[in-house]
């Protein structure tokens, strides 16, 4: 391995070490261990839908619809249960089937008309948005059970129940993308969508299953998310796609699609986690915040397409 | 042939990470030649090219150029200094007219607005010159890909040329169109401009060439006057050993029984289309550019849609929809385009050997990896594809061992029938007798194969029998006797 290689590799490892290390001398209270576990709860819904992103963006696409979700799945679960006396964990679970059938259409949808996914999850994005609003009249609901607020605040001994969820899914992720022959279709398409169908591989099929399943993840985080702010909010995650793809793009999954681990996503989500934990800690208001994760993105995607060029330019 | 040199080359020495791909090459361009470029995929002609173009700078070695000495051009240098290359893919705007893009960058006055007539009048001056009917105001996206290729050379005549280089021009081209080429490339050599010419095809080098170099594996080998030499010792000079015939004699022939029929295929530009392709049989499908050729058998495939017809399939009324019915059927398919349809360059050689295969290699939903790596192991090393481990990038192959992955791809879906489109095109001498034999092989054992191919020799050293095809419609059937370039050629211009 050369020492190119072993800078795409280790990179974005040594960028953490380095945010680590910074927040660390700006202020001691960072590196508590009790800090850490609370940066790993607060990333457990962006790691878990950044594993959905990672496979939409694999397979050639991307969702912008996600933060949408999060609280469209919010208010539905929330009304269920609150409203309408439905049983709290098939309210739970009837959200999750909603959040998997926007991204199942999501999928068809983009599949069969090649409308570019930026601008077809744009407009999911402004639906599920409106449709939060109209269902909650605007205002978050409240009242949630208690075996609700567990999936989101509960502890099982020191470690948070959400940090459990996110293991799973990201273990699920990692099975799909390494073990299936679906993941390894995501790169086929992502690539060259013409000769995945070339070699027999259902597109359409695949296009599909990767919105799906995001949206299923979604689905999952919108239900810890929910019971963490205690509501079913429509205001809730507001330009959180934003975050998912920062997480992503700077843990080496291509915005061109076909390229990408989910290891460098975890880590991409990891740092973000950081980075807002430690401006926070650092009192950074979020208004900076935004400008600061806006410039992240930027560079990540610039750093992405100067090494997708760079590659094409090659022998 | 004009005076004096235009363009020397001096030591040029280029290495990408440690692999040299140009060792110290020397050439000289005379004012008003024609050079052609020849050498096997990757024995760095485009290198050559690009060193040229400023696309790339060469690590040690001087670039001469009228007497100026360069360590290394820019792209803004060489076309400052009258160098343009027209590459196999166009630079042309598809959405502007012919005369725009000509104009592309430069002011045909001195207005700080555009003068469309100016422009117009211009453009139809330097078109004139070629003798063609090209409309300036026609919009380049209508024009058919040989007239794409003559508007890419007007735009460099717009400029003050010197040296046109041409890389593989006549790839896309019909044979009518070839003519226009050449009909170009004379001129331009009468006005004293330079041509370098890069060619697979070895009768365009000895008609329209001066002078050859030869490299090989980034070596200059020898460069020789074109009327001293001919194809045998060219030949020779590109590869190691010499080829011994070139079109390799089937072991077998084909058995009664019939594979594949097609009844009354209509789609896209075709009609009425019946044939059929018996077991061990290899039927090749002829045609010039326009023919159609592709469509019926990526229809067959069921990459394009059937709008009415038949395909019986082993005795049997088949429903093909898409490739996947037709791979679990048993038909394969080499595609025409292996860069945008054959391999995903990015992906690694295993993985695109094995992509047609994921389902099989498959329980359930999870991929068998020891399944999968002696899949790769089996076929990389039936087709001898030179590579350093199978992870590495497709992109980082040769063309023709590309072409080998896209072929094992599909050998290892266990075909009964195979479909070749363009096999060999863009591969060097080596690599194309290996597919011959490959694909003689494949109809020993019994497969059934259908060859298209632009090359007359090779559909005429390799078919057991041909469809001839004009305009979506079959002109002709051949039986191995009738085969004679002549013949293919009346049948496929349409002319009886």
């Amino acid at each position: 391995m050369n020492r190119k290689e072993l800078l795409e590799k280790y990179g974005i490892l040594v960028i953490l070490a380095v945010m680590i290390a910074i927040f660390g001398i700006g202020n001691p209270l960072f590196l508590t261990a009790s800090n850490f576990i609370s940066i790993v709860r607060q990333i457990a819904v962006l790691a878990i839908i950044t594993v959905g992103m990672s496979f939409v963006l694999i397979s050639g696409g991307i969702d912008l619809s996600v933060g949408a979700q999060l609280a469209f799945v919010g208010v539905i679960t929330a009304t269920l249960c609150t409203k309408m006396n439905v049983n709290p964990l098939l309210s739970c679970v009837i959200g999750i089937v909603f959040a998997t059938g926007t991204g199942v259409i999501n999928g068809i949808f983009i599949s069969n008309t090649h409308v570019p996914p930026l601008i077809a999850t744009l407009a999911t994005q402004q639906i599920l948005r409106g449709a939060a609003y109209i269902i909650s009249r605007g205002k978050p609901l409240y009242g949630l059970q208690e075996s609700v607020q567990f999936i989101g605040q509960g502890y099982i001994g020191f470690v948070p129940f959400p940090v459990i969820i996110m293991v799973i899914c990201i273990a699920l992720g990692f099975f799909v993308l390494n073990k299936t022959y679906i993941g390894r279709s995501f790169y086929v398409i992502g690539s060259s969508e013409e000769v995945g169908r070339l070699s027999g591989i259902r597109t359409k099929w695949m296009t599909t299953i990767a919105y799906g399943l995001c949206g299923f993840l979604t689905g999952v985080s919108a239900i810890i998310m929910m019971s963490r702010i205690n509501s079913g909010s429509p205001t809730v995650a507001n330009g959180f796609e934003m975050d998912v793809l920062t997480a992503a793009v700077l843990g080496g999954v291509s915005v061109s699609g076909g390229e990408g681990k989910l290891f460098g996503a975890m880590v991409g989500a990891l740092i973000i986690g950081v980075l807002s934990n430690g401006l926070i800690i650092m009192n950074v208001s979020e208004y900076y915040q935004m400008v600061i994760k806006g410039i992240v993105l930027a560079l990540a995607v610039a750093f992405d397409s100067i090494r997708n060029g760079k590659v094409k330019g090659g022998i | 042939m004009g005076t004096g040199t235009l363009l020397s080359l001096r030591n040029i020495v280029k290495s990408y990470s440690g692999v040299t791909v140009l060792h110290d090459v020397s050439l000289d361009i005379e004012k008003g030649e024609v050079h052609a470029l020849v050498g096997a995929n990757g024995a760095g002609k485009s290198t050559l090219i690009k060193t040229i173009s400023g696309a790339i700078r060469p690590n040690s070695g001087k670039i001469v150029i009228e007497d100026t000495e360069y360590n290394y051009m820019t792209p803004q240098l060489s076309s400052s200094l009258g160098i343009e290359i027209i590459y196999q893919e166009f630079n042309l705007v598809p959405s502007l007219s012919v005369a725009e893009n000509i104009f592309l960058g430069n002011r045909v006055d001195d207005s700080r607005l555009v003068n469309f007539k100016v422009m117009h009048a211009k453009a139809d001056e330097i078109l004139k010159t070629f003798g063609l009917h090209i409309r300036p105001a026609d919009l380049v996206k209508n024009l058919s890909v040989a007239y794409k290729q003559i508007v890419e050379i007007a735009k460099a005549l717009a400029c003050d040329l010197k040296l046109l280089v041409l890389d593989e021009p006549t790839a896309p081209l019909t044979n009518a169109e070839v003519q226009v080429l050449y009909k170009i490339v004379r001129e331009l050599k009468e006005k004293g401009v330079s041509v370098i010419y890069i060619s697979h095809r070895l009768e365009e080098v000895f008609e329209l060439s001066d002078r050859i170099t030869v490299l090989r594996d980034g070596y200059k080998v020898v460069t020789l006057d074109t009327a001293q030499t001919n194809r045998k010792e060219l030949i020779g000079y590109m590869i190691d050993s010499e080829l011994g015939e070139e079109y390799p004699k089937r072991k077998g022939t084909w058995q009664e029984e019939v594979l594949l029929e097609v009844k009354d295929l209509c789609g896209d530009g075709f009609a009425n289309i019946n044939f059929k392709v018996h077991k061990g049989e290899i039927l090749g499908i002829s045609g010039l550019v326009g023919a159609k050729r592709s469509e019926i058998v990526r229809t067959i495939f069921g990459a394009d849609r059937l709008q009415s017809g038949e395909i019986i399939f082993e005795g049997k009324v088949v429903n093909i929809q898409t490739p996947r019915d037709a791979i679990d059927l048993g038909i394969t398919m080499v595609p025409e385009d292996r860069k945008s349809q054959g391999v995903v360059l990015s992906l690694s050689i295993g993985w695109n050997l094995t992509m047609a295969n994921l389902r099989r290699l498959s329980r359930g939903l999870v991929l068998d990896r020891t399944k999968e790596q002696n899949m790769m192991e089996e076929y990389k090393q039936a087709l001898r594809i030179k590579m350093n481990h199978v992870e590495q990038p497709v992109s980082f192959l040769s063309g023709g061992n590309q072409q080998k992955v896209v072929v094992s791809k599909w050998l290892a879906c266990e075909p009964k029938l195979i479909i070749f489109d363009e096999p060999t095109r863009g591969i060097d001498v080596g690599a194309k007798k290996e597919i011959y034999h490959l694909i003689n092989d494949l109809a020993d054992r019994g497969l059934g194969v259908l060859l298209i191919s632009s090359e007359m020799d090779e559909m005429i050293g390799l078919s057991d029998r041909m469809i001839v095809l004009s305009e979506g419609k079959i002109t002709g059937f051949l039986e191995k006797e009738e085969f004679s370039k002549q013949h293919v050629l009346d049948l496929a211009s349409g002319d009886r």
